[in-house]
């Protein structure tokens, strides 16, 4: 009977000369936005490997100087795009794409791609993802919105009905039905969306599938619960016009309304620090240190005392290394630990803020499903912040060889000790492993977690209204 | 006139529309609030930016009261080229919130890219857009003179009460229109009240003439709308047909029209790499750091009044000379850049009509001050401003000419001179022409609907 | 085949069926008469379902409606004053679909002769809908009683606003209906139809089933003098 309910709406919905158009329309805009979007990570992973191989060559090619003088020299890496960005791009476009590691500073990923495009990004930017958060579910609306109470104005639900079909069976019939045609439509693009990945290299290929399956799985419960709320709204209405008003304005709130709300409403309860002032804080740590009483100087001053007393001499040029470069390890050391507090606690906010918003999805269901799209897709913040922290990793990795080199190398006193090529070719490339399926997961789970209580309560709705269904609203 | 009063009773006396006025109010209160915090957040960093410049200012004077300078000293210290806040904040944040407001111009930093951005931003925030005015005014404001009006004569058609009142020979053009406005009247007077509000929020003394300018691309924006309704009523024959027309042809205009645009305007003009520039500008600085020396003497035997005595060039002199080989290496590169981002910026402006959200989301962030052009103008003249630190410093450099107390009035200083108020206008009033013209054509189109024929077929 | 015993629905203060005794016995036809609101409508959504009683109870071939609602509407066919159809489907599609629901599936030759059997030709069967005609579309709602078996027809103002040809073959139609022993309840204004094609003729009014007479009864007598008669009584 379910099925049979759910055929005929198949059939319907596709005889539908408006729907074809519309999903005509959402199928084009899917394959076009997968398209481009495959042609742009390509484009930009060209142009990044290009870039750190140039930036390699300045490096091994600087010429002979002192290792430390390197380390102000300095080497710029970039970041690589998820391979699922064809999907979801994410905060890709407005978190940097170069970082410059240098001696003595954390620098922040730096030169965000949305700064170079016009304000018509900020309507949005065309992608798979963006057209099945907000796309999608207008189409599943605008089919399922008269499904129930389109018949009721009609008459033929009292005909259905006086016929003994179970009220249940013509909800999740129609609901089923809904969800077919949605799927055949969507079906298509899918296929090119695998075929693009498939294509997909580098970091992260070996766990794109699984990424994509749970991608699969999040939206699939995302476009059914719209599809399930529709109809349960379509069967709890006097009539169409209603059930149109009823569901668009749930649309409108949870598409257009609520990324933005949620998102400054959060900001205004967490804020992040101001760019100056967390500048400025940040330097003067490194040279007061973190508690405020024990200046760099005196740290540094009793770190000298401390080694001439461990080796036993009166003066640091009878040290048997170079006191400059030893001194250079330290003074990093010390600063790492301000970078991470200073860091630390700014990553820490925006990932607070991003977790409150994914939250807020508990009254939008956009919320959750966004954040766990691009946990998924290894195009959120977490995802960018594990770049961020290998490229600093790097840079002390690299900073402490400089440093080693000069302490060890260089004799004592020696301020015209000069490193070459040799040494430079010895510093290990820059190369950024993805973080697994795990980390990913630890990420999206809440948001699944609210997405999935939605399914529920969804589908729930669903039946509840199948409950209260009548032919004849007294 | 007696039909337009009616209308408005009859609207009035419906609960829902008291009902839709609250939520369009809260949304407009909650737009100016959040418009008027990054307002007064942008003003404390550029005060804070400065008083900064004063205190060095200030100190600069006091040592040179006593003695003389070396310009190294002064040189070398990074000036804060400002961008003064917007005039009207609370009307839009538009891009402020991603392209910097402040850059930091010094002799040694002329050729580094700069990599400056606005704020500490969360991604996700940059992502989403801001809750201000503007995003009430393009996205929710055309819903809601579409959830008040979709319906002007579909559901009497859908009734057949349309027929009954065409037999009585009501004129349904005149009789629509007046409907439309009526049902439009609340919901504009209250969006163009809050532009005017946010107008006569700013500071800057031109705010009043934007924010009158502003409620008048709202009020064109808002006519589109409700021409859009009286077309969508001249085909519709049922008020849910009306509802789900009005649903799609908003989604079509505010959300894929401008996104395709973007698409278009990416692959027309892509912006070229920045992973690139940067890379290319580290080869050119390494290339030329080699040729220091070379560079140096050559630069010397050009300008030969720049010399120091004894020819005897010092590190600094040779970084400099350096660095303006890197800048000569590097100018094809960053105007391709910038060639870039302007021919997209001009696709755009050809296209806005294609949708008058874009229209009316360019004229608005102009007017506000956060636009594409003003901050363009802003980058012009950090350009030319680094051309004047280098003109002013780099000669006393290289001879090694001490600053003096006299020189302290030629300081070069950064002034941001906002575009002359006609070149906005113009590109402002062009835009609410075009967006009329978009109105009136609806109309007509409605009006040729909208005949008693073929409402009653 | 029918049966209600004390059947009473109230809404909210008004008493629209007042203790109906009613019983349609196979091959019956049975018009029910009476003024707008005078509780016909409520008649049949009660037998249908759509409405629980207050007191007394339906039947259906001696299954309580209000005890197992989908197991009578198995036994039923209604038709709708105007029988409503999906516009988008033919009316071989739209046959189909309802007799599935109903719980039988057929084959299309199945389906076609059964239509014809209504009197809706092949070639207008395989038309979508939408551009029926309301004759054609009460063919399609008999076509369904006939696919489904039904044992028992409640018809709602079937015959008003059709041309009195489609009127004339409607009546055909349902007395065979009836020749094959369903039992038909048929709410109706019309009351020469009432008077050709009854067994027994009911006046309701007010709720109250104020009097019943015979085929026999109204042969001779103007049925039109006695229904003003009761309902102004």
């Amino acid at each position: 009977m379910i099925l049979t309910i759910a055929r005929k709406e198949f059939v319907d919905a596709w005889r539908d000369g408006r729907f074809r158009v519309g999903a005509l329309l959402v199928l084009v805009l899917l394959v076009v936005a997968g398209l481009l979007a495959r042609q742009q990570v390509e484009r930009a992973q060209a142009e990044r490997a290009s870039a750190a191989e140039l930036e390699r060559r300045n490096w091994v090619e600087q010429g002979n100087k002192n290792s430390h003088s390197a380390g102000h020299y300095g080497v710029n890496v970039f970041k690589e795009s998820s391979p699922l960005a064809v999907f979801d791009r994410g905060v890709e476009p407005f978190v940097g794409t170069a970082v410059f590691l240098e001696a003595h500073r954390q620098n922040q990923v730096a030169f965000l791609p949305a700064q170079d495009a016009t304000a018509m990004r900020r309507f949005g930017e065309l992608s798979a993802a963006l057209a099945l958060q907000v796309l999608v579910p207008l189409l599943v609306i605008l089919l399922a919105f008269g499904a129930i109470a389109g018949e009721r104005e009609s008459g033929t639900l009292r005909q259905v009905l006086s016929l003994g079909v179970s009220p249940s069976a013509i909800v999740l019939g129609k609901a089923l039905g809904l969800l077919a045609s949605v799927a055949a439509l969507l079906a298509p693009a899918a296929a090119i969306l695998a075929w693009l990945l498939a294509r997909a290299a580098g970091p992260g290929a070996s766990e794109v599938w699984t990424r994509a399956g749970w991608l699969a799985a999040a939206y699939g419960a995302y476009v059914t619960l719209f599809a399930a709320i529709s109809v349960a709204v379509s069967a709890s209405t006097r009539n169409a016009r209603t059930s149109l008003t009823i569901l668009l304005t749930f649309w409108a709130v949870n598409c257009i309304v609520a990324p933005r709300l949620a998102s400054d409403v959060v900001h205004g309860s967490l804020p992040t620090p101001k760019l100056a002032e967390f500048e400025t804080e940040m330097q003067k740590d490194v040279q007061d240190g973190l508690d405020g009483h024990d200046s760099r100087s005196k740290q540094l001053e009793a770190f000298t005392r401390k080694t001439l007393q461990e080796h036993g001499k009166s003066r640091v040029e009878e040290l048997p290394f170079n006191f400059q470069g030893h001194v250079m390890l330290e003074s990093e050391r010390l600063a790492s630990v301000v970078f991470d507090h200073h860091f630390g606690k700014l990553w820490d906010r925006i990932q607070e803020q991003d977790r409150a918003v994914a939250l807020c999805g508990v009254a939008a269901p956009m919320l959750a499903l966004r954040s766990a799209s691009m946990a998924f897709a290894g195009t959120d913040f977490a995802h960018h912040r594990r770049f961020a922290r290998a490229a600093e990793e790097h840079r002390r990795e690299f900073v402490r060889l400089l440093n080693e080199d000069l302490k060890y190398n260089a004799r004592p006193g020696d301020h015209r000790y000069t490193a070459g090529r040799e040494l430079w070719e010895r510093l290990p490339v820059f190369q950024f492993e993805p973080p697994p399926f795990a980390f990913a997961w630890s990420e999206a789970r809440r948001s699944v977690l609210v997405l999935l209580g939605w399914f529920a309560a969804s589908i729930l709705g669903l039946v509840w209204s199948a409950t209260r269904l009548r032919a004849v609203v007294a | 006139m007696k039909s337009f009063g009616l209308e408005l009773k009859l609207l009035f006396a419906d609960r829902a529309t008291w009902g839709l006025l609250v939520v369009f109010v809260a949304t407009l209160v909650y737009g100016l609030v959040n418009g008027a915090e990054a307002g007064a957040r942008a003003r404390d960093n550029a005060e804070a930016v400065q008083r900064d410049a004063f205190e060095w200012n200030r100190q600069v004077r006091e040592v040179l009261e006593r003695q003389s300078l070396d310009p190294r000293q002064v040189a070398g210290r990074p000036t804060s080229a400002l961008l003064p806040p917007a005039p009207v904040p609370a009307l839009a944040v538009g891009q402020s919130d991603l392209l910097p407001s402040v850059e930091q111009v010094s002799l040694w930093r002329l050729e580094k890219p700069s990599e400056g951005r606005a704020e500490l931003e969360n991604p996700s925030r940059l992502m989403a857009g801001r809750f201000d005015l503007a995003f009430v005014l393009v996205w929710l404001f055309p819903l809601f003179l579409l959830a008040a009006a979709y319906d002007l004569c579909a559901g009497d058609r859908e009734s057949g009460t349309l027929r009954m009142a065409l037999a009585q020979g009501a004129s349904p053009r005149r009789w629509i229109a007046l409907r439309a406005l009526a049902r439009g009247t609340p919901i504009l007077a209250l969006a163009v009240a809050a532009t005017l509000f946010a107008g006569s929020s700013g500071t800057a003394p031109d705010a009043g003439q934007r924010g009158a300018l502003a409620a008048l691309v709202v009020l064109a924006y808002g006519l589109f709308w409700l021409a859009v309704a009286a077309v969508i009523n001249g085909f519709a024959r049922s008020a849910a047909a009306a509802a789900m027309a009005a649903g799609t042809i908003w989604v079509v205009f505010v959300l894929v029209v401008p996104t395709l645009l973007n698409v278009v305007v990416e692959s027309l003009h892509p912006a070229p790499s920045r992973a690139e520039l940067v890379a290319e500008a580290r080869a050119a600085a390494s290339d030329a750091e080699k040729r220091g020396n070379e560079l140096i003497s050559s630069f010397y035997r050009d300008h030969p009044e720049l010399a120091p005595p004894g020819m005897q060039a010092d590190m600094m002199s040779r970084m400099l000379a350096v660095q303006d080989e890197v800048g000569r290496a590097m100018e094809p590169v960053k105007e391709r850049f910038d060639e870039a981002i302007l021919a997209q910026q001009q696709v755009v402006d050809r296209w806005r009509f294609a949708s008058p959200a874009i229209a009316t989301h360019e004229a608005l962030t102009e007017l506000a001050g956060t636009g594409y052009w003003r901050h363009r103008a802003f980058r012009e003249q950090v350009e030319a401003f680094k051309g004047a630190v280098h003109a002013y410093y780099s000669p006393k450099f290289h001879k090694r000419v001490p600053l003096t107390k006299a020189d302290l009035p030629h300081f070069p200083r950064f002034e941001f001179a906002e575009e002359p108020a006609s070149v906005w206008r113009a590109r402002v009033l062009a835009g609410v022409a075009g967006i009329l013209a978009l109105a009136l054509a609806c109309g007509i189109w409605a009006a040729t609907r909208l005949s008693p024929q073929k409402l009653s077929a | 085949m029918l049966e209600a015993l004390k059947l009473t629905k109230r809404f909210q203060d008004r008493v629209a069926l007042d203790a109906l005794d009613l019983r349609v016995e196979p091959g019956e036809i049975f018009a029910l008469l009476g003024p707008n609101g005078a509780g016909k409508t409520t008649t049949i959504n009660l037998f249908l379902g759509f409405l629980t009683p207050d007191s007394g109870e339906a039947r259906v071939a001696g299954t309580s409606v209000a005890a197992d609602p989908v197991a009578a509407r198995r036994k039923l066919a209604y038709i709708p004053e105007m029988v409503s159809l999906y516009p988008r489907f033919s009316g071989v599609e739209n046959l189909d679909y309802f007799s599935r629901l109903g719980g039988h599936q057929r084959r299309r030759d199945e389906l076609y002769g059964l239509l014809e059997k209504a009197g809706l030709q092949r070639e207008a069967a395989e038309r979508r809908v939408g551009t029926y005609s309301k004759g054609m579309r009460q063919k399609v709602g008999i076509a369904l009683a006939l696919a489904t078996g039904a044992k028992a027809l409640l018809l709602d103002e079937p015959t008003s606003g059709l041309d009195p040809a489609a009127s004339h073959e409607f009546s055909r139609m349902l007395k065979r209906l009836a020749g094959e022993g369903v039992a038909v309840l048929m709410a109706t204004h019309d009351l020469f139809r009432a008077r050709e094609d009854a067994a027994r003729v009911g006046i309701l009014v007010g709720g109250r089933l104020v009097a019943q007479y015979s085929a026999k009864d109204v042969k001779d007598r103007d049925l039109e003098e006695i229904y003003l008669e009761r309902i102004s009584a």
